[in-house]
């Protein structure tokens, strides 16, 4: 049982005693209302010293069994429906330690589901705030994740509301079964193959803001990755269909020290929900493989995308470029597991070519372009049309006009606040099937645009 | 009060969980007039029973590791001293914020909801208050949290409700939709799609006329397309570089206060837009720091009432800070007026739809105080209150707190040089609301006479002391120790519960 079960089966249990009964004279007593429980357990913490972490646990366990308490203390059944909403909320989010759910660790691992923990502090003498993050998750095909990151956020005054921003992650993932095809742009659907992925990264990271949207990033750090059988596959492992001389390290673990620089840029620098708006993103990384082994390679990785949006009815359209190139120099060569990859989702969120399988081909190189249509229907309710072409290439040289794979696809959207927060879409093309896929906001300028820094 | 025609578009920032004493209580050293506090003049118990004054010494972040209490319960002892058992009965005493704290942060932590902001470590909120109007008797809505609190600024109710639940799916008629009923439009501003808004259930149909991005508020204000009413939020999450800068615990201040004064110079951005626009800075509720002065009982109560925790909206809820900032706003006025959420919709259906006591749908926001009466000033002001020559030589953000506690150098009117057009337009202005508002004492006063920039500043000064005699009277009095207005529950040494109002 994870420390957040823990803590939700405590709370219940604390909360959900319907009578006290006196042992003494066996009457029972009536139950204490949610107002006495919660006074009741505040009183007792306020008798006592405590440190910030542990006031901190206190504080959210006593919400989320007041909240519990609460929802069964009223007896109206529109007003239970409001209260489960604040328990849902009070249990799932804010700062501390919650159970956390995610419809995948990574793409075709299936529904995952685990613990999460957040906690931030402002430092009173210095213009920083630092923040702990954690989690541990687990999907249904056997994959699991243990990630903790430190991140620490600069509060100094400036101009824009723009901030140094740094961090130190270390992130372990046993991925049960990943899919492989064969290398290049013309491997066949039919030769599908299994393997399995042990990763283990440690990174630290520093975005410097300059101007108006314009950022640099540095990171610096080591990865260990390890590929395995992949556990309960129906399909052959890897090792059994390829070998070396098309799919580098085919057997091999490999340790890398990885060092990354970018930048990145948006426009305009306030969000904005219509007219035009800009990104893009230029990363290069060093991949240094330490044993001596010939996979050291350098990847530079660029991203541009543009939405405009003429009018509210017209909707919104966006065009997304992204061109991944690897160099390798000596007779070395990249890792068939840390090649990019186009099909369904990437490891690190990316889709492209929709409606093939995850991952379906995979090369040093890739290049892709996604043109996306979004307009709002009715009440909460918008279209989408989608065209995905990506190809992939063992040399940059090698990208040709007519090589391109493409998908289509058509979906609706729900909208809140003039936002998509869910698109349900079908995808076909490229004769290997339709998949059908409910995919949350694709939001590209909340986040670092593109920026993956540690996308490794 | 009815409409004023000059007034096109208002404009609502709504930040979060700070109370009134804190960010702007101290200012009363400056203003007696206002309803502030003095270092040491109240206290609330700790659990031990030892007093806690109130003091200056709030910190941008740090300072509220633990989020203090700010659900019912928690506001109901902070307000009365004593726990919520199951009925809200006397009055409140305001004596329960430093025991709620500890009953979430542990014993000895309390102190920190007593400290309060120097005026001049939030430059760009301090300089709006002097420059423009302060509500000192602006209360949230709520004795509660954040959406209840938020749903009565957008509904003029809560529904009956006191809880945290975001769905407001089927509440209606939201102000935004009265307007467009009336031909108008309403619009929520919110940072971005990360930091998103609370206002998201409430308004799914055509919501592209109901929702823009901080980005679309500073191209509607630089373009004169501001809609009749907007309601700004601010970023509620630190995310990918941006800090949040909803001012709510414990997030850092002064981000809070650089956002409001990008909201105020997006407004100034273009002189048509400053010269119809009326802005409302407000806080949401007072996030369980102290305040000293007792929500008063609502008269007219809600339409609704909650069964769990029993209430029947019938008090308001802790006070929190408000500035209304217009050109027709004149600079230092204290407004004593009892204001709470509901005003900001009965203001704007006061203003773009029709009288509140009939076109207002729920019975709080019918009978809530509004604030167009702040509209004094007959010309609009075009003074620049962040101009002056030692804060225009910085960056506003830039600014350290130092040089903006300096002084700008004084300008000493000369009586050979001659007024400016400005000046002129000036003693104009004053003349004109002196004939309109004092005609009596206007008599004297000959604009026509005035050639010099010794002769405007004569003009002004007399005409000033007529048009703002408290603000006059204050001037004169400033060396002297004003005895403190309000001598109720001032703090005595090792004082416990101080001056409870039973």
């Amino acid at each position: 049982m994870t420390f957040a079960a823990a803590l939700v089966a405590a709370t219940l249990a604390s909360s959900t005693t319907p009578v006290v009964a006196h042992a003494s004279s066996g009457v029972a007593s009536t139950p204490k209302s949610c107002d006495a429980k919660d006074a009741e357990a505040k009183r007792a913490w306020a008798a006592e010293s405590h440190s910030w972490l542990a006031s901190q646990f206190h504080k959210e366990q006593r919400d989320i069994a007041d909240s519990w308490c609460r929802m069964w203390e009223t007896t109206n059944a529109r007003d239970r429906s409001f209260k489960a909403e604040n328990f849902g909320r009070t249990l799932f989010t804010g700062e501390g330690l919650h159970p956390s759910v995610a419809s995948s660790l990574v793409p075709g691992s299936g529904f995952a589901g685990g613990a999460t923990l957040g906690l931030e502090r402002g430092l009173v003498s210095r213009p920083l705030r630092i923040g702990l993050s954690a989690d541990g998750l687990a999907s249904m095909n056997g994959s699991w994740e243990g990630a903790a990151a430190v991140h620490f956020l600069g509060t100094a005054p400036r101009d824009e509301n723009d901030h140094m921003q740094g961090s130190g992650e270390f992130v372990h993932q046993h991925l049960a079964e990943l899919s492989y095809f064969g290398p290049n742009n013309d491997s066949v659907q039919t030769n599908q193959t299994a393997f399995g992925l042990d990763k283990t990264t440690a990174a630290a990271t520093w975005i410097v803001p300059v101007h108006g949207g314009l950022r640099l990033a540095f990171a610096v750090g080591g990865g260990w990755f390890t590929p395995r059988e992949a556990g309960g596959a129906t399909v052959p492992q890897a090792p059994a269909s390829f070998q070396e001389a098309t799919t580098p390290a085919i057997a091999n673990a490999t340790t890398y020290v990885i060092s990354t620089a970018g930048v990145v840029w948006r426009y305009p620098f306030d969000a904005t929900s219509t007219g035009y708006r800009t990104g893009a993103s230029l990363v290069f990384r060093d991949f240094h493989e330490m044993g001596g082994q010939p996979y050291s390679f350098r990847r530079l990785d660029a991203e541009w995308t543009n939405v405009y949006t003429p009018s509210a009815s017209i909707g919104t359209f966006t065009g997304t470029g992204y061109l991944d190139t690897s160099f390798t120099s000596g007779g070395d060569a990249v890792p068939y597991y840390l090649q990019p990859t186009a099909g369904g989702t990437d490891l690190f969120g990316r889709s492209l070519l929709r409606s093939y399988h995850d991952y379906r081909y995979r090369a040093p190189n890739l290049a892709g372009i996604v043109i996306e249509h979004e307009r709002p229907i009715k009440y909460f309710l918008g279209s989408l049309l989608f065209a995905d072409f990506g190809q992939v290439a063992d040399e940059p040289s090698r990208f040709r006009l007519n090589a391109f794979h493409y998908s289509l696809g058509a979906g609706i959207t729900l909208r809140a606040g003039n936002t998509t927060v869910l698109r349900i879409f079908y995808a076909w093309g490229g004769g290997e099937g339709t998949r059908t896929t409910v995919a949350g906001s694709s939001n590209t300028f909340g986040g670092n645009v593109g920026l993956g820094l540690t996308n490794w | 009060m009815s409409q004023d025609p000059r007034i096109k578009h208002i404009v609502t920032v709504m930040m979060e969980n700070r109370s009134f004493d804190h960010l702007l209580g101290l200012m009363k050293a400056e203003n007696a007039a206002l309803r502030g506090i003095s270092p040491g003049e109240y206290s609330n118990d700790t659990t031990m029973g030892v007093a806690v004054p109130v003091s200056a010494g709030a910190t941008s972040q740090g300072l509220l590791p633990v989020d203090p209490g700010h659900e019912f319960v928690d506001v109901y002892m902070q307000m009365y001293g004593e726990p919520f058992a199951g009925v809200t009965t006397g009055t409140p005493d305001m004596s329960g914020f430093v025991q709620n704290y500890e009953q979430l942060a542990g014993r000895g932590k309390g102190d920190v909801v007593m400290r309060c902001f120097a005026p001049d470590d939030l430059p760009a909120l301090t300089t709006l208050a002097r420059s423009y109007a302060i509500c000192d008797a602006w209360f949230s809505s709520v004795p509660g949290p954040t959406l209840p609190n938020r749903a009565f600024a957008h509904f003029g109710t809560s529904f009956g409700r006191l809880d945290m639940s975001p769905d407001y799916f089927r509440m209606r008629p939201s102000i935004y939709q009265r307007l467009r009923q009336s031909g108008k439009r309403g619009k929520i501003y919110y940072y971005d799609e990360t930091s998103s808004t609370l206002g998201l259930t409430f308004l799914l149909s055509d919501q592209a006329s109901y929702f823009g991005l901080l980005g679309d508020f500073k191209k509607a204000c630089k373009k004169n397309q501001l809609p009749e009413y907007s309601f700004v939020e601010p970023n509620y999450v630190n995310h990918d570089g941006r800090l949040a800068c909803d001012q709510h615990p414990d997030n850092d201040v002064v981000a809070g206060d650089s956002f409001l004064r990008e909201i105020y110079d997006a407004i100034r951005s273009n002189d048509d837009v400053w010269a119809s626009t009326l802005l409302l800075i407000v806080w949401d509720e007072h996030g369980g720091l102290f305040d000293h002065e007792v929500p008063p009982a609502v008269g007219h109560p809600d339409d609704y009432t909650s069964t769990t925790p029993k209430f029947a909206f019938d008090r308001l809820g802790v006070r929190v800070p408000a500035i209304v900032v217009s050109p027709y706003v004149e600079a230092g006025v204290v407004d004593h007026t009892v204001y709470e959420h509901a005003s900001i919709p009965a203001t704007v259906t006061e203003q773009f739809i029709g009288a509140p006591a009939t076109n207002s749908p729920f019975s709080r926001e019918k009978w809530a105080s509004t604030f167009l009466h702040l509209l004094t000033r007959t010309a609009a002001r075009t003074d620049d209150p962040f101009a002056a020559p030692m804060l225009a030589a910085f960056s506003r953000r830039r600014t350290p707190m130092a040089a903006l506690r300096a002084k700008p150098p004084r300008h000493r009117p000369s009586s050979s040089t001659p007024a400016s057009g400005l000046l002129r337009q000036q003693v104009k202005d004053a003349h004109f609301v002196l004939v309109r508002h004092h005609p009596a004492e206007a008599t004297p006063f000959e604009p026509e006479n005035v050639r010099t920039e010794a002769d405007a500043a004569r003009f002004l000064k007399r005409a000033h002391a007529i048009l703002n005699p408290h603000a006059a009277a204050r001037k004169s009095s400033r060396t002297l120790a004003a005895p403190p207005t309000r001598p109720t529950r001032r703090r005595k040494p090792g004082g416990a519960k101080q001056g409870r109002e039973r």
